[in-house]
Parts: C-alpha cells; sequence; structure tokens
C-alpha cells in the first residue's frame, strides 16, 4: 500500500482529513458556527485541535462552541487553558466573566472583567457586561420596614401561583403561597432584572418596567421599579391584556401595604 | 490583538444563513420594531439588523446573558424551559426567544404592543425549532 493511502486510510480511521491544514479546519470551524451547526463546527475544531493542538485560535473555538452546546464547564477548562497561555487573553476573560455570572459568582465576574477592560479599554461587550453586574451596587436598596401585609390585599388571584414582593437588594418582601425555592427564585429574578434593565438602557429606553416570561410550564409577569420588583406565575400561555392588568391591581396594592402609593 | 470574537474568516452565504436573515427580517418588520439579531450563546452574532449607532457587540453581549439566565435559572428552579420573553421599560421594549441555534431579540419603540411582540417572538421561535431544532440540527 502506498504512503498516501496508508496515510488517507489512518486518517478516515481516526477521523482525520489530512488534506486540509489547520487553518482550514478552524476556518471551516468558524463558518459553521457562524450559521449555528454546532455539531459540525467541532468536528472541524476536533480534527484542527488533533493537527495543532496548541492553537489558542482552535481551543477559544473549542470554548465558544462548548458554550454553544450549554457544556459550561467544559468551556470553562479551555477558556482557562487560553489564558494559561496568554493571562490577558480579552475574550478568554470575557468567556470565564459569564460562566461566573452564570454561577452567580459576582466578584469574579466583575474581577475578570476588570482585568480585560485594563488590557483593553475599548472592549464593548465587556463594558457592557461589567455594567450590568455592578449597575445594581449602585442602587442603594430602599428603606422599607418590616411589617405584615394583609393577606386578602396580596393574594395570587385564582389561577396563578408564586406571588413574590422583592427589594433590589433580594429582600423578599412577601411570598404568597410560602414555596421551598423562594431565595432561589428571588436570586434568580433579580439577575434577570438587572440585565434586562441593562439591556433596555443600552437601547436607550431606561429601565424595566415590566415583563412576561412564557415558558413550557407557566408563563410569569413581572412589574418592577428602581427599588422593588413583583412577580405572579400564571398557566402556560396566559393572556397578556389580563395578566397585565392584574399585575396592576397587584402593584397598586403592594405600594399600599409599604405604605408607597401616592 | 483586538477584542473582536470574529476569526476573520470570509463567509459565503449559504441557504441556512439566508433562512435566518429571513426569520430576522420578518421579525423586524412587525409594527413599531426598530430592529433584531440572532446572536449565539457565546454572544457571536450570526446576523443582526439594527439602527446606526446602537453597539452590535454590547447589545449581543447583554442578550446572550439575558438568554442564558432564563434558561440556567429555569434549569435550577425546576420549571420548564423559557421560550419567549417580553421586557418593556418606559420608552420601549425588548423581546428574547430562545432556540437551539441561539438567542433572537428585537428591540422596540415604547407604541410596540406586548402581545404582538410575543406573539411574532413565539412563531419565529417556532420556525427556528422547525427547521434547525435539536432534533434536526444538520438540515440546510
Amino acid at each position: 500500500m502506498s504512503e498516501d493511502r496508508t496515510v488517507a486510510l489512518l486518517g478516515k480511521l481516526i477521523g482525520l482529513n489530512r488534506s486540509l491544514t489547520s487553518v482550514e479546519l478552524f476556518r471551516r470551524a468558524d463558518q459553521n458556527r457562524r450559521e449555528g451547526r454546532v455539531e459540525r463546527a467541532t468536528e472541524f475544531v476536533r480534527q484542527g485541535l488533533a493537527l495543532e493542538p496548541n492553537s489558542l485560535l482552535g481551543r477559544l473555538l473549542a470554548a465558544y462552541l462548548y458554550v454553544a452546546g450549554r457544556k459550561m464547564a467544559a468551556a470553562k477548562a479551555e477558556f482557562e487553558r487560553v489564558l494559561a497561555r496568554e493571562a490577558d487573553h480579552p475574550r478568554a476573560l470575557l468567556g470565564l466573566a459569564r460562566i461566573a455570572f452564570e454561577e452567580g459568582d459576582a466578584a469574579r465576574c466583575t474581577e475578570l472583567l476588570a482585568r480585560a477592560l485594563e488590557r483593553y479599554p475599548d472592549f464593548p461587550e465587556a463594558t457592557a457586561l461589567m455594567e450590568a453586574t455592578t449597575a445594581h451596587a449602585l442602587t442603594p436598596a430602599p428603606s422599607v420596614e418590616a411589617r405584615t401585609f394583609r393577606q386578602d390585599r396580596l393574594r395570587p388571584p385564582a389561577g396563578t401561583r408564586d406571588l413574590l414582593l422583592l427589594q433590589n437588594d433580594g429582600t423578599v418582601l412577601w411570598s404568597h403561597p410560602e414555596q421551598q425555592a423562594r431565595d432561589e427564585l428571588a436570586a434568580h429574578l433579580l439577575r434577570l432584572a438587572r440585565i434586562a434593565s441593562s439591556t433596555l438602557a443600552r437601547s436607550g429606553y431606561g429601565p424595566l418596567r415590566r415583563a412576561i416570561l412564557d415558558g413550557a410550564g407557566e408563563t410569569t409577569f413581572i412589574r418592577a421599579n428602581d427599588t422593588l420588583l413583583l412577580s405572579l406565575t400564571h398557566p402556560p400561555g396566559a393572556d397578556t391584556r389580563n395578566g397585565l392588568l392584574e399585575m396592576n391591581t397587584l402593584w397598586a396594592a403592594s405600594l399600599q401595604e409599604l405604605g408607597m402609593a401616592t | 490583538m483586538t477584542t473582536s470574537s470574529d476569526a476573520s474568516v470570509q463567509s459565503t452565504p449559504t441557504p441556512r444563513g439566508q433562512a435566518f436573515r429571513d426569520i430576522l427580517h420578518g421579525l423586524t418588520r412587525v409594527d413599531h420594531v426598530r430592529g433584531g439579531a440572532i446572536v449565539a450563546p457565546d454572544g457571536f452574532v450570526i446576523t443582526s439588523e439594527l439602527p446606526s449607532g446602537l453597539g452590535v457587540e454590547a447589545l449581543a453581549a447583554l442578550t446572550a446573558t439575558l438568554g442564558r439566565e432564563l434558561e440556567v435559572g429555569a434549569a435550577k428552579l425546576g420549571r420548564g424551559e423559557v421560550h419567549t420573553a417580553v421586557f418593556a421599560a418606559e420608552d420601549g421594549t425588548l423581546a428574547l426567544g430562545a432556540t437551539h441555534v441561539g438567542f433572537l431579540v428585537i428591540i422596540g419603540d415604547r407604541e410596540l404592543n406586548p402581545a404582538n411582540a410575543r406573539t411574532a417572538m413565539r412563531k419565529a421561535v417556532a420556525a427556528i425549532h422547525e427547521g434547525w431544532g435539536p432534533d434536526n440540527p444538520g438540515v440546510g
């Protein structure tokens, strides 16, 4: 058997395409990634890294593709490999910062973003994420006195559940009915509200005031101002108009119970 | 080194890329929508149609973070996947759709009806799921 045929056969057996250079494989990977073809892109990256295991571009593409496939532990490992080679790599720092944010580790997130911005001050994604991460720290929590709410005023309407009233520092002011995952839900809603507020503000619209989250199992309505957030869960596909009207009523009742009604 | 996520590749238009652009274009034709984008979960912009002056990179980074928070929060809380979300401020509205491919986002002015945004986004998400959902990742 000729050497060429042997190499070609071996390439087939181990999934390598020897006729392509690592640069071409990474180019094809990136093109597929651009079109959301994660599986195909991943295969090109795998082949490229087999030829050039230390390629920073290959490692970075691998990290992006793990993120696209929602494999965050593997993505984290690849971003860290890039940083081990190049300590101030901006995309690796941003990638790790986003994972830290997802993990609820705001301190690590801001530390990584600060490192990226120190070296690259003109880095729009890092700037935007830094603003979103730190914005809440600049808004003081309201001095709402602990008080007992009247249950009949703040009760989820028939067919709804999980009424939650929060301060922007995470304090749960009212929850009806009491739920086991109350604090987790509160933390999630606040993170969501902060990012949504930053995104809306970036578009020139101002901070979050209302939201509707449509899920497979439920529809969640949110009402918010600079210091408070109210959420209520409906069955899936709840009507927009009725949901918003119910939130208006509950919002007014919440402000009244807090002595904040105007 | 630059901070760009672009791996300096000139992409050739493909039917799949065109289909994503068409879906986004359909969304941006809804009354009072100013523009939008399709963003991969890592913040990479697959396609965008945004007004000039609105930084696409920053919007994409925030959209991906917002989309991931919806996914991660739902999973942590044992709630069903969030498919679409509408966020409104005093002066405008943002709607987001979550798909296997990435996140769709549109921004609209204060006259954008949340029910219309919700319906349009639901249809766009369904179109992506039908063509390129997890069970059909290689089509196109």
